[in-house]
């Protein structure tokens, strides 16, 4: 024992001669982005298992001297990169220039962009905030009408849904959290606006796409939007919306790892509608009673269960026209249930699970004159989709669907008590199957394949899809798109026709995009677009359509550009969109094939924000314009012969943030055409008696010139 | 035998000049990374921090460090996109450090303080404050005594508007009794977080003025 503690006094102080002895080495040397050859600053280079190292400077380089006998490794590491290791050999001195390679699951990747337009806070194609939905002028927090301030859509006052590159309003499909929303608006009237039934505070992200989408989307000819609700909220909130039209109480409650909402409104135009000049005749206002409730839930491993569901009712009644030199008293109520439900579960390591249900029934009570309609539609939708990273850069997706519509209606004659009930229902499967493969951070390349049949209309097919996109620089993308898209006829036409088939578009886009959300982005995309076996028949005596056959066929094609800067301007954020849109086809009634009444050539959109410190309040402004739309008086020899005039619409808006009681509040005053244009949207023609002669034309005008609003919002902690 | 027990001395002898120099080196780090006003030298600091983690592999100290040493570059910025950058790099240094000690009352403070940095305009508010406060309540529920806990607490209210409940009135209570927790605190060991004292001392200084 004492020869050994003997030896141990030698060892220590041997150890640390052994020590100060060490061969120094000298490496240095620039770390560089592989793909692009930038240098990158701040990377750890150090010496492995050890404290030894340093951090490149501002121009990528390094300079480190490691005390070692024997060869050592050296790391380089840095955040959203792939780190390397280097073995040194002990030598005087050596130079180590290191290439690393970007890890692709970073946010860094290249995503495919073509066609779509994202509103999310971390997503790398978004090109919008959730916080725009809000703060656009105009949009009154209407999810559609904020969206129209991007290219592609048409500005259309007097629909308020989606129409996009060339499609009519029935070629947009509507998803909550990627399950099925049949009756995502309120119940359209002729001629009138209608808005979008869930309220934008519902949602954290919002997925718009204008063409060439996934695999796991069908039944849209032209476009999706998929709203994607909120998490698990966090704070517990009481919040008072006091409005010109109504107000709304809502409140949150939130536990571990849980939270429930519960929102309840009530609207009447009524007194709005007594101070402003409005081209309505009003008979009842509009009045309508809406609730929803909310709950969610997070399970183990990123479990997550969510639960909406809502309810709404309501009714208007008022006068117009009929073209004939009478009057029609139109009067309309109607009910509305929405059920969603979407479970996601971790089913091993690498496989997502998400399982989706949806239910929509609507009812509506309709009379115009002596006609009477009343309709029942029950949708259901269930949905499971499975999401497969196989190794880094590869990933699948597949999954399927089952929709099950059901339709009812009844015409009745209130005076001659004349009466006709129609109904059927539709089973629609489907099933896809899409790959991601991301080659490296620079190429993704998307192929996908989707199968439906309907029971209806007893079709199978098969719809083949591709995207891709290349990074061609820092921040800008090319991307492609092409598919084939199927969409089975509206209930109100298979009513009247059951052997009607589905129709079908074919997407072909191109599209660059350059820069970023929090700087400044531009867009450009062009696009073709090939419709065939589109719906024509003709009008019956009661002004509804009735189709014969899948016989139409058209197109569309033009170009869209985006442009939005937030650092031109100090504390100003503002987008530029417009969109050119050549488009023909011959479909419905249609006697020639030619630019369809809904169609502007030229639209153009301005939106701008400026936050005002000192006042806390931030001003907005959108200017929409579109140049006129096509329409057909009857008689003529040409068909759509005439054109409207231009559209303009300068709406500015102020949100004032500041407190009442102690509480956070926002007001919020919106005015819609503060120039008092007087603005005419286009004529529709109404064949009377199902002739052509004797016909006339209704002159399409916003119902209301100059819209204002004026909303308190109060949040209770 | 003899050959055995010299392994064995010699690796009990590099062990404990090992954790001696992870302590040494820590102190003498943390000090330096405290006295830092320059942003090139933070970053330098939070690599180390980062080095002596990855060597260290199962301490969540250097994380929290490295996080910590992120978060004061940005006391020294102005410019939104530049502070979000560095809390970028922040967040996954901390992400770490819970990892390893996900009971921790400090790493959540500090996350709470990572999620108030970044409201750097008033639109970000709403999302980021009550981000914050769900963290610190996460700390609060692990350790109540925490001081740096009721300083990031304080911080929260004096610069929410008064109109919002916020403002120095409100606050001045909090920042009292995180002053007072500062004065019995006993760090855990010597590189126990110690930031936050003298903030709180000014703080209050500057409202009795």
């Amino acid at each position: 024992m004492k020869t050994n503690l003997k030896f141990l006094i030698l060892i220590v102080p041997l150890l640390f001669v052994y020590q100060s002895v060490l061969a120094q080495t000298l490496v240095k040397g620039c770390v560089a982005d592989k793909r692009t050859g930038e240098p990158l600053p701040s990377v750890n280079v150090y010496v492995k298992d050890s404290y030894d190292g340093t951090i490149t400077g501002p121009d990528g380089c390094y300079e480190l001297s490691v005390q070692s006998d024997s060869d050592f490794i050296l790391v380089f590491s840095f955040v959203g990169y792939q780190s390397i290791e280097k073995t040194v050999l002990p030598t005087e001195n050596i130079t180590l220039d290191i290439e690393l390679k970007e890890s692709i699951t970073n946010l860094n990747a290249v995503t495919i962009t073509a066609g779509s337009f994202e509103a999310g806070d971390k997503k790398r194609a978004a090109v919008m905030d959730p916080m725009d939905i809000y703060t656009t002028a105009g949009s009154l927090g209407d999810i559609g009408t904020a969206l129209k301030t991007l290219p592609g859509t048409q500005v259309s006052p007097d629909d308020g849904r989606l129409l996009v590159r060339g499609g009519d309003a029935s070629e947009t499909r509507v998803l909550m959290d990627g399950v099925l929303a049949a009756k995502p608006y309120y119940s359209k009237i002729p001629d009138l606006p209608t808005r979008g039934r869930f309220s934008p505070s519902l949602f954290e992200g919002t997925f718009f796409s204008t063409g060439g989408y996934s695999a796991e989307f069908g039944q849209a000819l032209s476009s999706v939007l998929i709203l994607e609700s909120q998490d698990v909220a966090v704070e517990e909130l009481t919040s008072l919306s006091l409005m010109s039209i109504g107000g709304e109480l809502a409140r949150t409650w939130v536990g571990s790892n849980r939270s429930f909402s519960a929102t309840g409104g009530y609207f009447n135009f009524s007194p709005y509608n007594s101070l402003v000049k409005n081209h309505i005749d009003w008979e009842e206002d509009v009045e309508a009673f809406n609730a929803n409730i909310n709950y969610r839930q997070k399970g183990e491993k990123g479990g997550l269960f969510k639960l909406f569901a809502s309810g709404d009712y309501g009714g208007q009644s008022f006068k117009v026209p009929d073209g004939s030199g009478d009057i029609l008293t139109i009067d309309e109520t109607g009910g509305n249930v929405y059920v969603n439900s979407t479970y996601h579960h971790s089913l091993t390591d690498k496989t997502l699970m998400k399982l989706g249900v949806s239910y929509t029934y609507d009812d509506q009570d309709f009379q115009a004159g002596i006609h009477n309609q009343q309709t029942a539609e029950r949708v259901t939708e269930g949905k499971v989709k499975l999401i497969s990273q196989l190794e880094n850069g590869f990933k699948i997706t597949y999954g399927g669907a089952w929709q099950k519509t059901l339709f009812d209606q009844t015409y009745r004659q209130t005076e001659s008590g004349f009466l006709i009930n129609t109904n059927f229902s539709d089973d629609l499967l489907s099933g896809f199957a899409e790959a991601e493969w991301r080659l490296n951070s620079r190429i993704a390349f998307r192929p996908g394949l989707r199968f439906e049949h309907s029971s209806q209309s007893d079709e199978q097919l098969f719809s083949p899809r591709v995207a891709m996109a290349i990074s061609t620089g820092e921040n800008t993308t090319l991307s492609m798109a092409w598919g084939h898209f199927f969409q089975s006829a509206q209930s109100d036409f298979l009513k009247y026709n059951r052997n009607i088939n589905m129709q079908k578009a074919e997407h072909f886009i191109l599209g660059l995009q350059s820069g970023s959300l929090a700087t400044r982005l531009f867009r450009v995309e062009a696009y073709y677009k090939d419709y065939s076996k589109l719906i024509t028949g003709e009008y019956n005596d009661f002004g509804e359509f009735v189709p014969f056959e899948n016989s139409g066929n058209g197109y569309a094609k033009g170009v869209d550009f985006f442009y939005r800067d937030k650092t031109l301007i100090k504390n100003t954020d503002f987008w530029v969109s417009y969109s050119f849109i050549n488009s023909e086809r011959k479909f419905l009634d249609y006697t020639e094939k030619v630019t369809p009444e809904f169609i502007s050539p030229h639209t153009f959109s301005f939106v701008a924000k400026h936050f005002v410190s000192p006042i806390r309040s931030q001003i907005g402004l959108t200017w929409m314009w579109n140049s006129g739309r096509p329409y057909h008086i009857p008689g003529d020899d040409e068909f759509m012969g005439h054109t409207s005039p231009n559209y303009s619409d300068l709406g500015a808006n102020l949100s004032y943030l500041t407190s009442l009681f102690g509480q956070f509040t926002i007001v919020h005053f919106s005015m819609s055409n503060v120039l008092g244009r007087k603005n005419i949207l286009g004529y529709r023609r109404v064949a009377l008696s199902g002739d052509d002669g004797n016909a006339s034309l209704i002159t399409l005008r916003p119902d209301v010139e100059q819209f204002m609003f004026l909303g308190v919002f109060i949040s209770i902690n | 035998m003899k050959t055995l027990v010299i392994l064995i001395m010699v690796s009990m002898i590099s062990y404990s000049s090992f954790s001696e120099d992870f302590e040494s080196t820590m102190k003498q780090t943390i000090t330096e990374m405290y006295h830092s006003q320059n942003a090139q030298k933070l970053e330098n600091i939070a690599g180390k921090f980062y080095r002596i983690g990855q060597a260290e592999k199962d301490n969540w100290l250097p994380y929290y460090y490295a996080a910590y040493s992120y978060v004061s570059i940005t006391y020294l910025l102005d410019d939104g996109d530049a502070i979000d950058s560095y809390l970028d790099k922040a967040q996954p240094m901390l992400d770490k450090a819970i990892e390893l000690n996900p009971d921790e009352s400090e790493n959540y403070v500090l996350q709470g303080l990572i999620h108030s940095m970044r409201i750097t305009n008033p639109m970000r508010g709403m999302k980021y404050s009550a981000l914050s406060n769900e963290a610190l309540e996460k700390a609060e529920k692990l350790n109540p005594e925490n001081p740096r806990l009721w300083l990031c607490k304080a911080q929260n209210i004096f610069y929410t508007p008064s109109m919002f409940g916020g403002g120095a009135v409100k606050a001045k209570p909090v920042y009292e009794k995180a002053a007072e927790l500062f004065d019995t605190f006993e760090p855990s060991n010597a590189l126990w977080p110690g930031w936050g004292e003298e903030l709180t001392t000014s703080q209050l200084a500057s409202m009795s003025e």
